[in-house]
Protein backbone atom coordinates (compact mmCIF):
# COMPACT_ATOMS: atom_id res chain seq x y z
CA UNK A 1 0.00 0.00 0.00
CA UNK A 2 1.26 3.27 -0.99
CA UNK A 3 2.14 5.52 2.03
CA UNK A 4 -0.90 8.06 0.55
CA UNK A 5 -3.07 5.35 0.68
CA UNK A 6 -4.07 5.56 -2.79
CA UNK A 7 -5.22 2.35 -3.99
CA UNK A 8 -4.64 0.36 -7.31
CA UNK A 9 -8.28 0.72 -8.22
CA UNK A 10 -8.49 4.23 -7.82
CA UNK A 11 -5.53 4.92 -9.77
CA UNK A 12 -6.82 2.98 -12.37
CA UNK A 13 -10.05 4.31 -12.22
CA UNK A 14 -8.15 7.85 -12.89
CA UNK A 15 -6.40 6.54 -15.42
CA UNK A 16 -9.64 5.99 -17.06
CA UNK A 17 -11.08 9.18 -16.29
CA UNK A 18 -13.13 8.29 -14.27
CA UNK A 19 -12.08 9.62 -11.12
CA UNK A 20 -10.37 13.39 -11.83
CA UNK A 21 -10.04 14.36 -7.83
CA UNK A 22 -6.63 12.57 -7.90
CA UNK A 23 -5.45 15.35 -10.50
CA UNK A 24 -3.74 17.49 -8.09
CA UNK A 25 -2.59 14.19 -5.60
CA UNK A 26 -1.19 12.55 -8.44
CA UNK A 27 0.50 15.73 -9.43
CA UNK A 28 2.66 15.82 -6.30
CA UNK A 29 2.87 12.17 -5.25
CA UNK A 30 6.16 10.22 -6.06
CA UNK A 31 4.75 7.02 -5.47
CA UNK A 32 1.26 7.59 -7.55
CA UNK A 33 3.26 9.16 -10.47
CA UNK A 34 5.94 5.91 -10.13
CA UNK A 35 2.74 3.33 -10.65
CA UNK A 36 1.26 5.34 -13.39
CA UNK A 37 4.65 5.47 -15.20
CA UNK A 38 4.98 2.06 -14.77
CA UNK A 39 1.91 1.94 -16.54
CA UNK A 40 1.90 3.85 -19.26
CA UNK A 41 5.92 2.07 -20.06
CA UNK A 42 5.43 1.06 -23.65
CA UNK A 43 2.51 2.79 -24.51
CA UNK A 44 4.19 5.99 -27.05
CA UNK A 45 4.80 3.96 -29.82
CA UNK A 46 7.16 6.97 -30.97
CA UNK A 47 10.13 8.13 -29.33
CA UNK A 48 9.61 11.61 -29.31
CA UNK A 49 13.61 12.82 -28.82
CA UNK A 50 14.97 13.64 -31.72
CA UNK A 51 11.54 15.58 -32.99
CA UNK A 52 11.51 17.82 -29.59
CA UNK A 53 14.94 18.47 -29.76
CA UNK A 54 14.89 19.13 -33.72
CA UNK A 55 12.01 21.85 -32.69
CA UNK A 56 14.25 23.45 -30.60
CA UNK A 57 17.11 23.66 -32.67
CA UNK A 58 15.04 25.10 -35.11
CA UNK A 59 13.13 27.61 -32.55
CA UNK A 60 16.71 28.81 -31.79
CA UNK A 61 18.45 29.02 -35.07
CA UNK A 62 14.73 31.32 -35.95
CA UNK A 63 15.85 33.31 -32.83
CA UNK A 64 19.38 34.09 -34.10
CA UNK A 65 18.17 34.83 -37.25
CA UNK A 66 16.14 37.35 -36.27
CA UNK A 67 19.32 38.86 -33.72
CA UNK A 68 20.94 38.63 -36.75
CA UNK A 69 18.39 40.83 -39.08
CA UNK A 70 18.46 43.11 -36.05
CA UNK A 71 21.77 43.72 -35.90
CA UNK A 72 21.98 44.05 -39.79
CA UNK A 73 19.61 46.67 -39.37
CA UNK A 74 21.72 48.24 -36.98
CA UNK A 75 24.69 48.67 -38.50
CA UNK A 76 22.95 49.62 -41.89
CA UNK A 77 21.45 52.67 -40.12
CA UNK A 78 24.84 53.66 -38.62
CA UNK A 79 26.64 53.17 -42.12
CA UNK A 80 23.47 55.54 -43.35
CA UNK A 81 24.26 58.06 -41.10
CA UNK A 82 28.21 58.04 -41.55
CA UNK A 83 28.42 57.56 -45.76
CA UNK A 84 24.58 58.60 -46.47
CA UNK A 85 23.24 61.33 -48.06
CA UNK A 86 22.44 63.27 -45.03
CA UNK A 87 26.34 62.72 -44.21
CA UNK A 88 27.64 64.99 -47.15
CA UNK A 89 25.23 67.45 -46.20
CA UNK A 90 26.73 67.40 -42.59
CA UNK A 91 30.20 67.68 -43.74
CA UNK A 92 29.70 70.65 -46.18
CA UNK A 93 28.01 72.45 -43.48
CA UNK A 94 31.62 72.48 -41.17
CA UNK B 1 22.46 27.20 -26.34
CA UNK B 2 25.11 24.56 -25.12
CA UNK B 3 24.57 21.19 -27.80
CA UNK B 4 25.76 18.76 -24.84
CA UNK B 5 23.07 20.72 -22.27
CA UNK B 6 20.34 19.86 -25.51
CA UNK B 7 21.44 16.17 -25.61
CA UNK B 8 20.90 15.58 -21.72
CA UNK B 9 17.53 17.32 -22.34
CA UNK B 10 17.08 14.52 -24.71
CA UNK B 11 17.97 11.76 -22.33
CA UNK B 12 15.15 13.50 -19.73
CA UNK B 13 12.91 12.77 -23.08
CA UNK B 14 13.20 9.69 -23.66
CA UNK B 15 12.85 8.90 -19.48
CA UNK B 16 10.19 10.77 -19.11
CA UNK B 17 7.88 10.62 -22.74
CA UNK B 18 5.81 7.58 -21.68
CA UNK B 19 4.61 9.34 -18.52
CA UNK B 20 3.95 12.53 -20.24
CA UNK B 21 2.08 10.94 -22.74
CA UNK B 22 -0.01 8.55 -20.77
CA UNK B 23 -0.60 11.85 -18.96
CA UNK B 24 -1.67 13.35 -21.65
CA UNK B 25 -4.38 10.61 -23.24
CA UNK B 26 -6.05 10.22 -20.00
CA UNK B 27 -7.36 13.48 -21.07
CA UNK B 28 -7.94 14.07 -24.60
CA UNK B 29 -8.13 10.07 -25.41
CA UNK B 30 -6.51 10.70 -28.77
CA UNK B 31 -3.50 9.32 -28.73
CA UNK B 32 -2.44 11.42 -32.04
CA UNK B 33 -3.23 14.50 -30.38
CA UNK B 34 -1.58 13.10 -27.10
CA UNK B 35 1.66 12.59 -28.64
CA UNK B 36 1.31 16.21 -29.79
CA UNK B 37 1.03 17.78 -26.82
CA UNK B 38 3.61 15.48 -25.08
CA UNK B 39 5.97 17.03 -27.59
CA UNK B 40 4.72 20.13 -27.58
CA UNK B 41 5.30 20.06 -23.51
CA UNK B 42 9.03 19.68 -23.89
CA UNK B 43 9.48 22.06 -25.72
CA UNK B 44 7.82 24.28 -23.75
CA UNK B 45 9.43 22.82 -20.60
CA UNK B 46 12.90 23.08 -22.14
CA UNK B 47 12.14 26.79 -23.03
CA UNK B 48 11.03 27.32 -18.95
CA UNK B 49 14.17 25.54 -18.11
CA UNK B 50 15.27 28.88 -16.72
CA UNK B 51 12.28 29.11 -13.82
CA UNK B 52 12.46 25.35 -13.08
CA UNK B 53 14.38 25.65 -9.50
CA UNK B 54 14.25 21.94 -8.54
CA UNK B 55 12.09 22.66 -5.53
CA UNK B 56 9.64 20.18 -7.71
CA UNK B 57 10.91 16.67 -9.10
CA UNK B 58 11.48 17.05 -12.97
CA UNK B 59 8.42 14.65 -13.29
CA UNK B 60 6.09 16.19 -11.42
CA UNK B 61 6.81 19.72 -13.34
CA UNK B 62 6.07 17.68 -16.51
CA UNK B 63 2.83 16.57 -15.45
CA UNK B 64 1.72 20.33 -14.59
CA UNK B 65 3.10 21.22 -17.80
CA UNK B 66 1.71 18.53 -20.16
CA UNK B 67 -1.52 18.22 -17.81
CA UNK B 68 -2.78 21.81 -18.67
CA UNK B 69 -1.78 21.71 -22.30
CA UNK B 70 -4.47 18.86 -22.53
CA UNK B 71 -6.71 20.67 -20.64
CA UNK B 72 -6.51 23.39 -23.31
CA UNK B 73 -6.47 21.23 -26.19
CA UNK B 74 -10.05 19.96 -24.45
CA UNK B 75 -11.15 22.63 -23.37
CA UNK B 76 -10.89 24.09 -27.47
CA UNK B 77 -12.07 20.54 -29.23
CA UNK B 78 -14.56 19.47 -26.70
CA UNK B 79 -13.25 16.13 -27.03
CA UNK B 80 -13.76 15.26 -23.68
CA UNK B 81 -15.07 11.25 -23.67
CA UNK B 82 -18.40 10.35 -22.41
CA UNK B 83 -17.47 6.84 -20.45
CA UNK B 84 -21.30 5.80 -19.31
CA UNK B 85 -22.98 3.61 -21.27
CA UNK B 86 -26.01 6.63 -21.86
CA UNK B 87 -29.46 5.99 -20.21
CA UNK B 88 -31.92 4.89 -22.73
CA UNK B 89 -35.04 4.58 -20.09
CA UNK B 90 -35.16 5.41 -16.39
CA UNK B 91 -37.86 3.20 -15.58
CA UNK B 92 -37.02 -1.02 -14.57
CA UNK B 93 -40.12 -2.17 -16.72
CA UNK B 94 -39.98 -4.40 -19.49
CA UNK B 95 -38.16 -2.17 -21.63
CA UNK B 96 -35.48 -1.31 -19.26
CA UNK B 97 -35.00 -4.97 -18.43
CA UNK B 98 -34.62 -6.05 -22.30
CA UNK B 99 -32.19 -2.86 -22.65
CA UNK B 100 -29.96 -4.80 -19.69
CA UNK B 101 -30.26 -8.37 -21.27
CA UNK B 102 -29.04 -6.65 -24.28
CA UNK B 103 -26.11 -5.13 -22.59
CA UNK B 104 -25.19 -8.26 -20.93
CA UNK B 105 -25.37 -10.19 -24.21
CA UNK B 106 -23.36 -7.28 -25.65
CA UNK B 107 -20.60 -7.75 -22.83
CA UNK B 108 -20.50 -11.21 -22.73
CA UNK B 109 -19.07 -11.32 -26.66
CA UNK B 110 -17.09 -8.51 -26.20
CA UNK B 111 -15.54 -10.24 -23.15
CA UNK B 112 -14.90 -13.18 -25.33
CA UNK B 113 -13.65 -11.91 -28.01
CA UNK B 114 -10.81 -10.52 -26.37
CA UNK B 115 -7.20 -12.24 -27.08
CA UNK B 116 -6.93 -14.85 -24.13
CA UNK B 117 -3.97 -12.96 -22.89
CA UNK B 118 -5.88 -9.94 -21.81
CA UNK B 119 -9.24 -11.62 -21.42
CA UNK B 120 -8.03 -14.40 -18.39
CA UNK B 121 -6.37 -11.48 -16.04
CA UNK B 122 -9.90 -9.34 -16.52
CA UNK B 123 -12.29 -12.62 -15.76
CA UNK B 124 -9.93 -13.25 -12.18
CA UNK B 125 -10.33 -9.86 -11.66
CA UNK B 126 -13.35 -8.22 -12.63
CA UNK B 127 -15.78 -12.07 -11.78
CA UNK B 128 -13.03 -14.18 -9.65
CA UNK B 129 -12.34 -10.71 -7.56
CA UNK B 130 -8.52 -11.80 -7.33
CA UNK B 131 -6.04 -8.95 -6.37
CA UNK B 132 -3.28 -8.39 -8.90
CA UNK B 133 -0.93 -10.10 -7.10
CA UNK B 134 -3.07 -13.16 -7.06
CA UNK B 135 -3.36 -12.61 -10.31
CA UNK B 136 0.05 -12.49 -10.94
CA UNK B 137 0.91 -15.26 -8.43
CA UNK B 138 -1.96 -17.77 -10.31
CA UNK B 139 -0.69 -16.58 -14.03
CA UNK B 140 3.09 -16.33 -13.34
CA UNK B 141 3.40 -13.09 -15.02
CA UNK B 142 4.72 -9.61 -13.07
CA UNK B 143 2.49 -7.74 -11.44
CA UNK B 144 3.20 -4.68 -13.73
CA UNK B 145 2.37 -7.11 -16.72
CA UNK B 146 -0.70 -7.91 -15.31
CA UNK B 147 -2.07 -4.27 -14.48
CA UNK B 148 -1.21 -3.26 -18.09
CA UNK B 149 -3.25 -6.12 -19.57
CA UNK B 150 -6.58 -5.49 -17.29
CA UNK B 151 -6.35 -1.74 -18.43
CA UNK B 152 -5.79 -2.53 -22.04
CA UNK B 153 -8.12 -5.39 -22.05
CA UNK B 154 -10.77 -2.22 -20.26
CA UNK B 155 -9.87 -0.12 -22.92
CA UNK B 156 -10.93 -2.87 -25.66
CA UNK B 157 -14.14 -3.69 -24.28
CA UNK B 158 -14.60 0.15 -23.54
CA UNK B 159 -14.12 0.61 -27.46
CA UNK B 160 -16.07 -2.04 -28.60
CA UNK B 161 -19.08 -0.79 -26.49
CA UNK B 162 -18.98 2.74 -27.74
CA UNK B 163 -19.08 1.54 -31.39
CA UNK B 164 -21.83 -0.83 -30.10
CA UNK B 165 -23.77 1.83 -28.90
Amino acid sequence: MRSCRTTDERLFAFVDGLDSRLDDHVAGCDECQQFLADLWTGELADDLSEPVMRTIRFDEFLASAARLGIDIAVAMAKALVEYGPQADDGEAGE
Amino acid sequence: MVEHDLEAFGELVRRHQDFVFGAALRIVRNPVVAQDLAQDAFVRAYRALGSFEGRAQVRSWLYRIVTNLALNAVTRRREYPTDSIPERATDSGPERQAELAELRHRLNDVIEGLPENLRRPLVLREFGRLSYQEIADEMDLPLNTVRTRILRARRAMREDMEAWR
